[in-house]
């Protein structure tokens, strides 16, 4: 049996060990990045195989919870830190032309690091432990929004100080909610806190839960709060907005489900809260991406409106909604990472971000061209990808929570219209239009291209065979419910 | 009480530099003010009435101290206030070399 | 005008609500010790340390503190690479003006001092108040003072890289020799001795050790990175 805590120590390890090594050995930190990741893909494999039947209890240092820190790891745990090792080992392959100028050793600890912090948030157990990993992601990812050189350098650095300070906020308040719950249960351990919250005094625990769902609502980029995500993924180089949509993104929102999960019984109001707030991201999100001229920012708007939408599937709290808010976790992760990817292939040929300028791409780089229509596809919903299912299974999911669950589903609809507009427009500019100056574009090379095709195929294959896909979702949707009903 | 007080207090002045102040720096600093009220409020979650530092030697019995818990958490978060802190610190310097000035309103680029 | 006054209530509303709920609903003073009340009875002869803060940072809670190295590890890795190239590499002088005579005086006596304490602090962690953190602190201003006072002094890049990155690597592989050794990660697998004694509390005082040494040279590396930034 593996140890899921080697998740998060070896990647550690490596990170410490690799500036060591580039000082003699120059080019070594992309190659002991990607054995590091190798590693996490497979230790992450075994895991997820092992916790699909029983769930590992990791308990740290030997101090049993609540006096120790614990990982507990079940199905969604474990298929979250699945999808993290992943993305990060398929990114790991489209990085090459991505970070020429800058410090590439110092790119790779970073990156790494990243994958260790979020897989770290997605495992914990313990509150605080929790906050510690979210620091690691929101430092990681400071450092590595601040990396690009160049023309895009501006931009990159004038994210990182939004993203910054609103990071900062997000820290306090989180903390400032777990030193409410602490001050009123005297326990971190979050099995714990389950237990002894129905008990504690009620004003202060809805403080701390406005505290705790303003904060991470921060990192799950839900509205009001998403100011820094437009800037942020734009900014950043390719890959990190690859990391920034699939992993960054699905850690914080996953901290947010699981905390409010855990303090349900004690404040029931807060998933009508979510509920609210989501179907406001949703709309805000998709309505702000029909406006764009900018392809990376248009994606960018278009993943706050998914992060609507998962909020809203996650809090109808019924078993279906469930399954389909997983569904479209997924879904999401892996399209949206490969319209980045195919997005930043496209960008860096043709040197500008404007939509416009994307006339008759699928003659000039059909490949790339074809991977971007599978990703728009999938998220717009239609049949034969991952987003077509996803989004089924969420409507019949808000159909059943009653008469306000139509209304629900009516506006999911509409919302999904308005990103088949949006999508349409870019895919019919690939495909109808004629190219207009460039010519001679070069399909980048195929250790760049075959990640996409990866991530491509997968979505396929969710469209086709969702069996496979609710064998693995169906239990993770019923321990989320569990924890919810209560410990 | 006081000690509530003091630190809601420096969590209030933290925010108001942060969202209404205009100069970077000045920004910072507000992040510093806004963790060292958090700081402030856990640790006083540990007082116990009557207690004294939890190292148990000279005599001092377990009874007698007071929660060592948050003084914990405490020492963790000044460590991440400060890498946050020394990271932005850079992050303007990188700003002042581009956008030659530290007031946020003309850092702003980026259209909507 | 308008943003601030909107700030100013949203601020009011949060230091109202915060204070008030302080206030009426969590007791000052009161004994909120659950999980604590074990870290407190049990502590001294589980962990061998007497500093209890000591023992639940490096013992009970020592994830925390392995997260808390790497949130300082990726911080001074992240100002590496922020202010790549932004100074000039061999750094001549840097200052436009030298410091006065006091100061130099007074850090070339007060450097092996510092280290001295910080060192104190740190190898004391388990006994006296301080540990890790405080000393590394300690070792980073000693080090701050002779970069003040001397404007050609510069510690190569790779003296820092190479002690951050062995001392990194140890404390990760004391966690991960406790997973083989025991099957728990971070287990303390050193005995723990007689409370009281220098050499006591397993591996308390080797992590603490190495988190000093850690803590110093990163702190130092930021400051050498600023520093090296051109006017």
């Amino acid at each position: 049996m593996v140890d899921p805590t080697l998740l998060i120590g070896i990647p550690l390890f490596m990170a410490f060990l690799i500036p060591s090594i580039a000082i003699g050995w120059k080019n070594s930190a992309r190659y002991l990045a990607g054995a590091t990741i190798l590693s996490n893909l497979i230790i992450s494999a075994l895991v997820f195989i092992e916790a699909m039947n029983n769930p590992i209890v990791s308990v740290l240092g030997g101090w049993q919870p609540p006096y120790g820190i614990v990982f507990i790891v079940g199905p969604l745990g474990s298929m979250l830190a699945l999808l993290i090792s992943s993305i990060s080992m398929l990114t790991w392959f489209y990085l090459p032309p991505h970070i020429k100028e800058g410090n590439e050793t110092k790119f790779y600890m970073l990156f790494v690091l990243l994958m260790a912090g979020a897989t770290g948030m997605v495992l914990t157990g313990d509150l605080f432990n929790l906050f510690v990993f979210m620091e690691i992601t929101s430092i990681a990812s400071f450092s590595l929004l601040a990396y690009s050189r160049g023309k895009d350098e501006k931009e990159a650095i004038e994210a990182t100080i939004k993203y910054m300070i609103i990071g900062s906020i997000s820290s306090a308040f989180f903390l400032i909610g777990i030193a409410l719950l602490y001050g009123v249960t005297g326990t971190l351990n979050m099995a714990d806190l389950a237990a002894r919250i129905p008990q504690a005094n009620h004003n202060v625990v809805i403080l701390s839960v406005v505290m705790i769902i303003t904060a991470l609502g921060i990192e799950a980029e839900m509205f009001p709060l998403n100011g820094w995500t437009p800037d942020a993924y734009t900014g950043a180089s390719h890959p990190v907005s690859v990391m920034f949509a699939s992993v960054v993104v699905k850690a914080g929102f996953f901290a947010l489900i699981r905390v409010i999960f855990l303090v349900y019984s004690g404040a029931s109001e807060a998933l009508q809260i979510l509920l609210i707030f989501g179907l406001f991201t949703l709309f805000v999100g998709e309505s702000s991406a029909l406006r764009q001229t900018d392809l990376k920012r248009m994606l960018a708007y278009s993943s706050i409106g998914q992060m609507g939408l998962l909020l809203v599937a996650f809090s109808l709290g019924n078993q279906t909604a469930l399954v389909g808010g997983l569904y479209a976790m997924l879904n999401h992760a892996i399209a949206k990472g490969l319209l980045f990817m195919a997005a930043g292939s496209f960008i860096l040929a043709i040197g500008t971000r404007d939509i416009r300028a994307l006339d008759g791409m699928g003659k000039r780089m059909p490949i790339t061209s074809v991977l971007f229509t599978i990703g728009a596809f999938s998220i717009m919903g239609l049949p034969f990808f991952g987003g077509f299912i996803s989004k089924i299974v969420i409507i019949s999911g808000s159909m059943e929570a009653g008469s306000i669950g139509t209304l629900i589903a009516i506006l999911i609809l509409s919302a999904s219209l308005i990103e088949l507009v949006y999508f349409l427009r870019v895919v019919h500019r690939i495909w109808m239009k004629e190219p207009a100056k460039y010519t001679n574009l070069k399909e980048p090379s195929f250790t760049v291209t075959f990640p996409m095709m990866i991530l491509g195929a997968f979505v396929f294959l969710m469209g086709v065979y969702p069996q496979v896909f609710f064998r693995v979702l169906v239990p993770a949707a019923q321990e989320l419910l569990r924890a919810m009903g209560g410990a | 009480m006081i000690f509530y007080m003091a630190s809601a207090f420096l969590i209030a002045i933290g925010l108001y530099a942060l969202m209404a102040k205009k100069n970077l720096i000045k920004m910072i600093l507000g992040i510093t003010f806004l963790d060292s009220g958090v700081n402030l409020l856990l640790i006083s979650l540990g007082y116990i009435n009557g207690g004294t530092a939890p190292i148990l030697l000279n005599g001092v019995k377990p009874g007698e101290v007071v929660d060592p818990l948050p003084q914990a958490l405490v020492l963790t978060n000044i460590v991440i206030g400060v890498s946050v802190t020394a990271l932005a610190l850079s992050v303007v310097i990188r700003v002042y070399k581009h956008y030659k000035t530290l007031n946020s309103d003309k850092v702003r680029d980026m259209k909507w | 005008m308008i943003k601030k006054s909107i700030s100013f209530i949203l601020i009011a509303i949060v230091f109202l609500a915060l204070f008030l709920t302080l206030a009426n609903d969590v007791p000052f003073g009161a004994n909120r010790t659950v999980v604590s009340a074990k870290y407190i009875y049990d502590g001294v002869q589980d962990t061998g340390a007497a500093n209890l803060v000591t023992a639940i940072v490096v013992n009970y809670r020592g994830f925390d503190t392995l997260g808390e190295v790497t949130v300082l590890f990726v911080a001074a890795t992240g100002i590496g690479a922020v202010l790549y190239n932004m100074g000039n590499p061999v750094r001549k002088k840097r200052e436009k003006t030298e410091a006065s005579l006091i100061v130099k005086t007074g850090s070339k006596v007060l450097f092996p001092i510092m280290l001295i304490f910080g060192a104190y602090v740190f190898i004391h962690g388990h006994l006296t108040p301080g540990g890790g953190f405080q000393g590394g602190a300690i070792i980073a201003t000693a080090f701050l003072f002779r970069y003040v006072s001397d404007t050609r002094y510069s510690i190569d890049h790779k003296k820092f890289t190479a002690t951050e990155s062995v001392v990194g690597m140890t404390f990760a592989m004391v966690g991960i020799l406790g997973l083989l050794l025991t099957g728990y990660f971070l287990y303390n697998f050193l005995p723990n001795g007689s409370p009281g004694e220098l050499l006591s509390a397993g591996i308390i005082p080797i992590i603490y050790i190495a988190i000093g040494i850690k803590v110093g040279a990163e702190l130092t590396g930021i400051v050498d990175n600023m520093m090296g930034v051109e006017q």
